[in-house]
């Protein structure tokens, strides 16, 4: 058991670590400014000074930088606060965002508003649509099989996950390859290139109200994870708590798809890492793992536009990165239980 | 709390004050500059995506991040000022030197902090990705989008680029000649008899994979007198499958195949395999790479009208002599870059 006071110090010392990765990350890029220049354009476009450099290092810093960091360190956030919520919710630590379907069935509600030639509010409300779609025939699976095992929900979410590509598959089929299926495969490969002000600021409002409940319901989280028997006990309505966890996390992903495509493996593997680091209670887990996954696909962003002639998508350094890591773990928690 | 509220509008207004003196600024500066400067220093042209953008009046520099683009600035003579590059073919470095210490700025979707750093006075790229297009104008670099499918949208994205990077005269030679050239195929061929016209497919870089009705292929066979057997196939997709089954129902009298580095089958193995080789077309050896060793003789741009100028050759060689196919080549290269290739090198 970790003490409280440890707990703020890791927490602090997250905190200061994700202040320092987005200031280097400001300074770094393929555009020659020198750090002290970066610092000093954002800081006279914060506090409204005229800036001393020449314009286009402004609008790298402040129109290219600045939203792509801000984004990274806030979808970075939301998966993995989604996927602390989803192995707290299913007392299950092998689910996260991905492997509940709820990406791709996110990916494939945006799919399909885009053949419908919708854009912004309409692709966000239909990705969250397909998303929540998703997550509700993984968990019915089960259910309908009368089984509560760890592998019935996963392996459920390999059916979906499976349908989900198939579907995803056909809509690309049947898209017009010169502009549809292109901003298709953009969904599906998880980008921040061409993120921007006011697309990320069109899902904060659901980001930020999903993360604000997830937080004050952490400890009603954890209650339930003790079993359900001593939950009711304790006078938390639990189908309640569970399905408005389920609804926020979706959302969470949902928003974070829409900005980003579906980014693969964060949500699975930062959960875990905070864990590591903070111990299994949602009410000290969640805010862990939103800074460390903040820190983590800020980092991993800076290497796709800065490694490298052209950017590499997101998904294939986090898989690298998150795949061997998962191995890591799960040897660990082995070792651990000998 | 009411302290820092204040705080909070007082810089509000201050940044709002800043703005007004900066868009005034601005605007004095542009009323100056247009009492002194007697030249207009821009010029405003509407791309194919059907944006009004702003273009230097003289461009100096152009990055480039989509391949058929590059076509485009090569034939129009301005290969010196591309100052970005997503792919340096050996034919692309010949005709413009200075391409051999060009670097990237972006594979198929710009690389928006590398196209800062290039800094180019236009950015060239395909009308359909407004995305990349939008994003290259936010930073203040004109991007300008072309469509290049069709016969009728090359030749207007030969005049827009034309006029954008002030090589007017020669976009409206080029044009010309790739009109003159595709009348003279079809006047050529317009009196052989519907029964009597060669068949021919295209295929892609896979078995099976075949150029159908609505693609630029299909129009080089059309105009050069061919009928592309597979030109009613009902497809979005670029090269859809029909498989091999459906080739060996065409049989048709031309196989004309992509050179793809990558390609899964070479003409080689075809004539080898002993079902193939009871193709009309492989045992009369009637099967060839569309010439695409160094410029791309089926691609968007200008220089197509040699692809169907090859076909011509392939198909009625009685009505379009190879010696006349040669000295209609080295015109084309004369009049895009004054001067001529040897044939082996172009692999044609």
């Amino acid at each position: 058991m970790h003490s409280k006071w440890l707990v703020l110090s890791i927490n602090l010392f997250l905190l200061a670590a994700l202040a320092v990765c987005v200031v280097w990350s400001m300074c770094v890029g393929k555009y020659p400014i020198t750090p002290l220049e970066s610092l000093q354009i954002l800081y006279a476009n914060v506090f409204g000074l005229a800036a001393p450099t020449d314009q286009m290092a402004e609008k790298v810093v402040m129109g290219l930088r600045l939203p792509r960091i801000l984004a990274a360190v806030v979808i970075g956030a939301a998966l993995s606060m989604s996927g602390a919520t989803y192995q707290g919710i299913f007392k299950n630590p092998l689910v996260s965002p991905d492997f509940l379907g709820v990406s791709s069935g996110a990916c494939i509600g945006a799919a399909i508003a885009i053949l419908m030639s919708l854009s912004g509010t309409g692709i966000q409300i239909f990705a969250f649509c397909g998303g929540l779609l998703a997550v509700t025939i993984t968990v019915a699976i089960p259910r309908l099989l009368k089984s509560d095992s760890n592998i019935m929900l996963v392996l459920s979410g390999i059916i979906v996950g499976g349908l989900m590509g198939s579907l995803l598959g056909l809509l690309k089929y049947i898209a017009d390859p010169e502009t549809q299926l292109a901003s298709i495969v953009y969904w599906q490969m998880g980008s921040l290139s061409y993120v921007n002000l006011p697309t990320l600021g069109s899902v904060m409002p659901a980001i930020i109200v999903s993360t604000i409940i997830i937080l004050s319901m952490s400890w009603w989280i954890d209650v339930i994870s003790l079993g359900e028997r001593d939950a009711q006990t304790l006078g938390v309505n639990v189908r309640r708590t569970r399905n408005i966890a389920i609804l926020c996390s979706t959302l969470l992903t949902a928003s974070a798809v829409c900005v980003a495509g579906t980014i693969g493996w964060l949500g699975l593997v930062i959960p875990h890492f905070a864990r590591m680091l903070v111990g299994p209670e949602n009410t000290r887990l969640l805010p862990a793992a939103a800074l460390v996954g903040a820190i983590f696909l800020l980092l991993v962003d800076t290497a796709a536009r800065t490694i490298g002639s052209s950017e590499m998508p997101l998904s294939i350094l986090t898989g690298i990165i998150g795949a061997p890591f998962f191995a890591w773990l799960l040897y660990r928690r082995r070792m651990k239980l000998h | 709390m009411k302290f820092k509220g204040m705080h909070k509008i007082s810089v509000l207004l201050i940044i709002l004050l800043m703005a007004t003196l900066f868009t005034g600024c601005s605007s004095n500066k542009a009323e100056q500059a247009s009492q002194t400067a007697p030249k207009p220093t821009t010029v405003t042209v509407t791309d194919m995506a059907g944006r009004d953008v702003v273009v230097p009046a003289e461009v100096k520099s152009v990055a480039l991040v989509w391949g058929p683009s590059t076509s485009f600035v090569l034939a129009l003579g301005k290969g010196d000022i591309i100052t970005g590059i997503n792919y340096k073919s050996d034919f692309a470095v010949k005709v413009a030197p200075n391409l051999a210490n060009v670097g990237s700025v972006g594979k198929g979707q710009a690389d928006l902090e590398a196209l800062a750093k290039v800094k180019p006075d236009v950015f060239i790229h395909k009308a359909t990705d407004t995305k990349s297009l939008d994003a290259v104008q936010a930073l203040g670099i004109p991007a300008i989008g072309i469509v290049a499918e069709t016969p009728e949208d090359l030749v207007k994205a030969t005049e827009l680029l034309g006029k954008v990077l002030g090589a007017e005269q020669k976009a409206t030679e080029l044009i010309a000649f790739y009109n003159e050239k595709n009348d003279f195929a079809k006047n050529l061929t317009k009196d052989i008899p519907a029964d009597q016209r060669k068949t021919v497919i295209v295929m892609g870089s896979e078995l099976g994979k075949v150029a159908h009705g609505e693609m630029l292929q299909s129009f080089l066979v059309e105009t050069a007198g061919g009928i592309n057997m597979a030109k009613d196939i009902q497809s979005k997709e670029i090269w859809p499958t029909v498989g091999t089954e459906q080739i060996f129902a065409w049989d048709p009298d031309f196989i004309f195949c992509e050179d793809y580095t990558g390609a899964a089958y070479t003409i080689d193995e075809l004539k080898k395999d002993s079902s193939f080789a009871n193709l009309k077309a492989i045992k009369n050896n009637k099967i060839a790479y569309i010439p695409a060793h160094q410029d791309l003789w089926d691609f968007p741009g200008v220089q197509s009208s040699l692809g169907t100028l090859w076909m011509l050759n392939q198909m009625y060689p009685e009505k379009y002599s190879e010696a006349d196919f040669i000295k209609d080549v080295n015109a084309f290269y004369t009049l895009a870059y004054g001067t001529t290739f040897d044939r082996e090198w172009l692999g044609y």
